[in-house]
């Protein structure tokens, strides 16, 4: 008898010792309980109505993320995945403005998942940029493969701000800058890289550097004066393949221009050409005054504060750089390393041209996804702004036009602007004088029309912006 | 035997699921909301810093330490009285306040204010990396340095006023419900949480300051609040020390040759060494209401120069002073010409220079100087009110020396550096005990600093050493009861040590119930 009450007492004292561990220990508890969500931190970001972050933390390791529709809709989305931690900062990337919400914190560990309860959350009104890009027209025919697009724009006045739009113009993403966004670019890694600078600085030119992830981090950060960053830059900033970055430059220098009746000591502003290393490191630079004499420039007095102003860069699958000159009508290529001239293109250059395949103060030169050569024709002689494509034939110098599409009068634009190939067959424009963004066919006809609030510099897609399903591991 | 493990076996197999459900249910997800910061410059501390400064006058006017904190510590003592306009004012000055006189209210929310604001503060702070954004770690270790010193003192005024209060040390962002709800901590932790914040300020804060910045508390306010602290306590030998590592720091009294302690009280002056740490305000136009005080106007009277003679001062007091006191002379109004062309002057029995009608008028009440309204008919009062300074640190070495050892020649001659300052000889050690020497020094430190909000804790430190920590109201009671309008309206059952909490508290603290405020009021 004696023996049983040992036993018992003992199965007592072990049951105990087994409550006070699993009810104090998270330690102990974690190897026997499920994973389970213990709190959730929405946390608002005062600078950003549209941006949430999460704090969520978890009785042991695993993965999460978020999902989270419109109150009342299907339609799911994804915030970023966070892996193998107890505490979890989420990121909300891709929400409209004065909507409400909810979301479910989703987590696991192999084969262990667990989910919250569902919470609310609410976006605000964006107070600088509401009405801002008003959808004017849709064609049926692109309804459906235009609703997972996502299009990369900029408010490059003050205070400006990066931002992305869907395809019914709701902003769904923003980075509010106190200077003005003059121009950015969508980039491989899924950030943004952008050119910022105050209003007063002419040209799409800015002294900042700035790179921004979607979760509203800066990147990278350079500005003029700190480090190697030596001059403003301009029009244009992107990553090669070797994942530096390219910019157009201001360049400057003292010219003797008595012979055309100016000063001795006279300056002549004009373009050159930078490369970083992801450092901040000048790897290469590049100025248009090593390579043409101002003094040929019958006007140059005139000129002189931005000669030839050059307005896109773009680096070919060869490694050298296309350069577009809206003064001359011209794009021209440059060696990178030598930074000879290898050859000039459109008015005057080394390649003959059919009358109407001439290009006027033309923008954003760049080799599209099918190799071809492509712009966007502002068409300052004709009053017709066009996007054209040519197949180049660089040996031999010669040059033919595969694609023409000619928008109405309406949208012509004497500067800036954008033409890319879309969705395979299809163009997609940004005119800046008429503030509109399109996407025509290869005729020319009109399928998508976004009216915008302010004067647009570029647009482009932003493929991959919308974060997909993550997956658990 | 077998049955009994088969018993035991199930019954060990239900414990542990009991268990397992127990801990699901009882730990369940929970969901908060806050706001992220985006104050990261070390500007943005700077600015926290000075936001905290400011709540010491809450909203200006009479906010705090620009007012309402000395009706607190005055009225109910034994030199201010008040007028008959006042129905909250006569409530604490007669001791028939209750818990909702909106003074003790406007008080309490004063000092939760300044407490939460120095908490906020010290987060942001804390979240603001000062070195590499340009500014450096010291300045960061200031910042904190001051807001913690600001949070020590609020502290002191709560623990003082009120014994336990609720202790607060955190952001509101890592508020718990509970904290929503604040209990009561016992006024001993209270205090250890002020002599860790004011022991690291005393560590942090530099000596002194650029001339543009001087109303910005240093070490020697620190260890000064700390030495007032510790006096409260009755820890007299950490009080005696920690008063004299404030010596010798580059604070002095202002002495008969320069004009003694009215010239340092003439708002020409507001820089003086003998202040330690004062409540600056300001008389740019743009200051009413926000950095005024309202001394200036409420202390003197209306027929001297458009005061509203809101803290008249028993005749009673003027009668203690010597004929030569510096102090009765020049602080206080014993004679004065009107504004209508007569003169005022305190009787003959109380001291005064007597005289008769027509030509003179007999004051019912002297009024205080320390606070001069010149030309400056209006709330925007930039007297300094004084927190902290000199003389009072001396005052505190002496009584602490004494209540340690008895008289010695040191506690002394740091009587005598306040008395002959004010014109006063000097007292001599022969013929002093332990009891008439703290007698003496409670009567000076009565006559040096009155309308200094000093009094209320003095009689009550004043009860506790002389009846050894039995009767502190013995001396309040002593003092305080002759002068009562109505001497039955003092009640033995109440400790007048500390206010009642304030009604409007009790109704939105749900920790607190009414029963909180039983002994504290009548």
């Amino acid at each position: 008898m004696r023996k049983i009450y040992k036993i018992i007492i003992g199965c007592v004292a072990a049951l105990g010792l087994l409550l006070f561990l699993l009810l104090q220990n998270d330690l102990v508890s974690s190897y026997i309980y499920p994973i389970k969500i213990k709190s959730i931190q929405l946390i608002n970001l005062p600078d950003n109505r549209l941006r949430f972050k999460v704090r969520v933390t978890a009785n042991k390791k695993c993965s999460m993320y978020l999902k989270y529709w419109i109150r009342n809709s299907n339609d799911t989305l994804y915030s970023d995945l966070s892996t193998d931690s107890v505490t979890h900062t989420l990121n909300v990337m891709c929400t409209v403005a004065k909507t409400n919400y909810t979301f479910v914190v989703m987590a696991g560990n192999g084969a262990d998942t667990t989910s919250s309860n569902p919470h609310q959350f609410a976006t605000q009104s964006i107070y600088q940029a509401t009405p801002y890009f008003d959808l004017q027209s849709i064609d049926p025919s692109i309804e459906k493969e235009m609703k997972g697009k996502y299009f990369l724009t900029q408010i490059l006045t003050q205070p400006g701000s990066m931002v992305i739009i869907n395809y019914k113009g709701d902003i769904v993403w923003y980075q509010p800058f106190k200077k003005g966004v003059k121009v950015t670019n969508w980039t491989p890694h899924h950030t943004i890289l952008s050119i910022v600078g105050a209003e007063k600085i002419p040209s799409s030119g800015g002294d900042e550097i700035v790179e921004t992830n979607l979760a509203g981090k800066e990147v990278l950060h350079w500005r003029v004066g700190k480090g190697e960053m030596d001059k403003l830059v301009h029009h244009e900033l992107r990553y090669d393949n070797d994942n530096n970055i390219y910019a157009l430059t201001f360049d400057k220098r003292v010219w003797d221009l008595t012979k055309v009746g100016g000063l001795a000591k006279d300056t002549v502003h004009a373009d050159g050409i930078v490369v970083f290393n992801r450092l901040g490191h000048k790897l290469w630079e590049w100025s248009v005054l090593d390579h043409l004499d101002p003094l040929k420039d019958p006007l140059i007095l005139k000129h002189k504060k931005d000669w030839v102003h050059a307005n896109s860069l773009f680096k070919d699958k060869d490694g050298n750089f296309l350069i577009s000159y809206r003064d001359l009508n011209q794009v021209w290529k440059v060696e990178y390393k030598t930074g000879k001239v290898l050859w000039k293109f459109g008015e005057g250059g080394d390649f003959p041209l059919q009358k109407n395949e001439y290009f006027a103060s033309q923008h954003a030169v760049h080799i599209n996804a099918k190799g071809q050569l492509m712009m966007l024709d502002n068409g300052t002689k004709t009053g017709i702004t066009r996007a054209i494509t040519f197949d180049m034939n660089e040996a031999a110098k010669t040059a033919k036009s595969t694609l023409i599409v000619t928008l109405p009068h309406d949208y012509y634009t004497t500067a800036k602007g954008d033409a890319h190939l879309f969705d395979g067959d299809k163009i997609l424009f940004c005119l800046t004088d008429p503030r509109s963004f399109l996407v025509t066919d290869k005729g020319g006809k009109i399928l998508w029309d976004i009216k915008v609030g302010g004067d647009p510099y570029r647009l482009e897609e932003a493929p991959g912006f919308l974060m997909p399903k993550p997956v658990m591991k | 035997m077998k049955k009994i493990f088969k018993v035991l076996t199930v019954m060990c197999f239900m414990g542990v699921l009991v268990i397992i459900s127990c801990k699901k249910g009882l730990k369940d997800e929970t969901f908060s909301v806050y706001d992220s910061s985006k104050l990261t410059n070390p500007e943005n501390g700077n600015q926290a810093v000075i936001g905290a400064y400011a709540a010491l006058k809450d909203n200006g006017g009479y906010g705090y330490y620009a007012g309402f904190l000395y009706w607190l510590y005055e009225y109910p003592v034994d030199v201010v009285t008040t007028t008959i306009t006042s129905r909250q004012g006569i409530q604490l000055d007669q001791l028939t306040y209750d818990a909702s006189n909106s003074v003790i209210n406007d008080v309490w929310v004063s000092i939760f204010k300044m407490i939460s604001r120095t908490n906020e503060a010290e987060e942001l702070i804390n979240g603001i990396d000062y070195a590499a954004k340009g500014s450096t770690n010291a300045l960061k270790l200031q910042n904190l340095g001051e807001i913690r010193f600001l949070r020590a003192l609020a502290y002191y005024d709560a623990t003082s006023l009120w014994g336990d209060v609720p202790l607060i040390l955190k952001s509101s962002a890592h508020f718990t419900e509970a904290d929503q709800n604040p209990t009561l901590t016992k006024q001993a932790d209270v205090e250890a949480a002020m002599v860790a914040d004011l022991e690291y300020a005393a560590a942090n804060l530099p000596d002194s300051y650029a001339s543009n910045e001087v109303a910005r508390a240093t070490n020697g306010a620190a260890k000064a609040l700390l030495a007032r602290l510790y006096m409260r306590q009755g820890q007299w030998q950490k009080a005696a020390d920690m008063a004299s590592q404030v010596m010798g720091k580059g604070y002095d009294l202002r002495t008969k040759a320069e004009g003694g302690l009215a010239s340092m009280f003439n708002t020409n002056n507001r820089s003086d060494n003998e202040f330690i740490f004062v409540l600056k305000s300001s008389n740019e136009a743009g200051a009413y209401g926000i950095n005024s005080n309202s001394f200036g106007i409420n202390s003197t009277p209306w027929d001297l120069n458009r005061g509203y003679g809101n803290f008249p001062i028993h005749l009673q007091f003027y009668a203690l002073f010597d004929k030569n006191d510096d102090r009765r002379n020049t602080l206080l109004t014993g004679s004065y010409k009107t504004l209508y062309g007569q003169i005022v002057n305190v009787p003959k029995e109380y001291g005064g220079l007597g005289g008769s009608a027509p030509d003179t008028v007999l004051a019912k009440y002297v009024y205080n100087l320390k606070y001069p309204a010149v030309n400056n008919y209006n709330y925007a009062g930039f007297n300094n009110v004084t927190i902290l300074r000199y003389a009072d640190v001396l005052m505190m070495r002496a009584e602490a020396l004494n209540e340690i050892n008895g008289p010695n020649a040191e506690s002394i001659n740091l009587v005598n550096q306040i008395r002959t300052r004010s014109n006063l000889p000097g007292l001599a050690l022969t013929g002093f005990t332990k009891e008439t020497l703290r007698d003496a020094i409670f009567d000076e430190r009565n006559k040096e600093f009155f309308m200094e909000g000093r009094r209320r804790e003095d009689l009550i430190r004043w009860g506790k050493s002389a009846s050894n920590g039995a009767t502190p109201l013995l001396k309040f009671k002593q003092k305080v009861v002759p002068l009562l309008r109505d001497q039955t309206t003092y009640s033995d059952a109440v400790n007048y040590q500390f206010y009642p909490y304030p009604q409007n508290e009790i109704q939105s603290n749900t920790s607190l119930s009414p029963s909180v405020n039983a002994g504290r009021v009548k």
